[in-house]
């Protein structure tokens, strides 16, 4: 009968086991993207030239977004979120018209049709204003 | 008089709750995270609720605060976008064209942009904004 070599206690070391998924816990950490992007449609219709408008006057409301993140109705200054103010009074298909200065930043922009959509506006046209 | 000392135990810490605890967050990560490419220019999208998630293939713009413009992975020069943008839909009329831009970029500019893509045949034009 053989002789039983004596069993020794086998530890195994997880040293390298655990360096090995704190790095891939880093990489996930650091490569992760967790804050959400969307797209927003930007299939308005857009006037090149200002005769457009000018033809059916009372039907369009014009929005100009200023630099300094108010807007101008009908020359009235509005703050960027008192788009409700500005609708009360207009018939409810009322055809919006966006039109930015020169200086004023996307961000407001998006706020602005943001607001408008939220209000139900359905007909909105972006504009830029021609340089003169 | 000498006191006894106490008996030194052999100390092993148990690493097995460790390990149970990293693989949690291992597969958190890998699981709540999405993996994307780095854009080519530092972006700060503008911040809006509305908008649809990104699906499909599309070309995108990128206009950074300074208003270096890139074009997928490759940043351009202004003067070469309309000729990009025509080749890229003459070859696929169907293309979707989303514009990253910085929230503190002039909006006029993305509006001529939104002109330019309009005028080279593009009819899918959206903006990436983030909640």
């Amino acid at each position: 009968m053989l002789d039983r070599t004596p069993r020794k206690a086998h530890r195994l070391n997880l040293t390298p086991l655990i360096d090995i998924i704190f790095l891939l816990v880093v990489f996930f950490m650091v490569s992760s993207q967790f804050q959400q992007e969307h797209l927003l449609p930007m299939q308005l219709g857009m006037f090149s030239k200002t005769e457009n408008i000018k033809k059916k006057k009372e039907d369009y409301l014009l929005i100009e977004l200023l630099s300094d993140n108010r807007l101008r109705v009908k020359g009235r200054h509005y703050a960027l979120h008192d788009m409700a103010s500005i609708l009360e009074k207009e018939k409810d298909d009322i055809h919006v018209l966006i039109t930015p200065h020169k200086k004023s930043h996307l961000q407001n922009l998006v706020t602005v049709i943001e607001n408008l959509q939220h209000l139900g506006v359905e007909q909105a046209s972006l504009f830029e204003q021609e340089v003169r | 008089m000498r006191l006894s000392r106490p008996k030194k135990h052999a100390l092993t810490i148990d690493l097995i709750p460790l390990i149970n605890i990293i693989f949690l967050l291992l597969v958190f990560f890998m699981l709540a995270g999405r993996l994307q490419q780095l854009d080519v220019v530092e972006v700060d999208p503008p911040m809006s609720q509305l908008g649809e998630e990104r699906i499909g293939r599309m070309t995108t713009i990128f206009i950074a605060k300074d208003g270096t413009l890139a074009v997928n992975q490759d940043e351009v020069q202004a003067e070469d976008l309309p000729l990009i943008l025509r080749t890229v839909l003459e070859k696929y009329p169907m293309m979707r064209i989303t514009i990253k831009a910085d929230r503190d970029v002039a909006s006029t500019g993305i509006l001529r942009l939104i002109k330019e893509i309009q005028m080279a045949g593009g009819h899918q034009i959206t903006l990436v904004t983030q909640e």
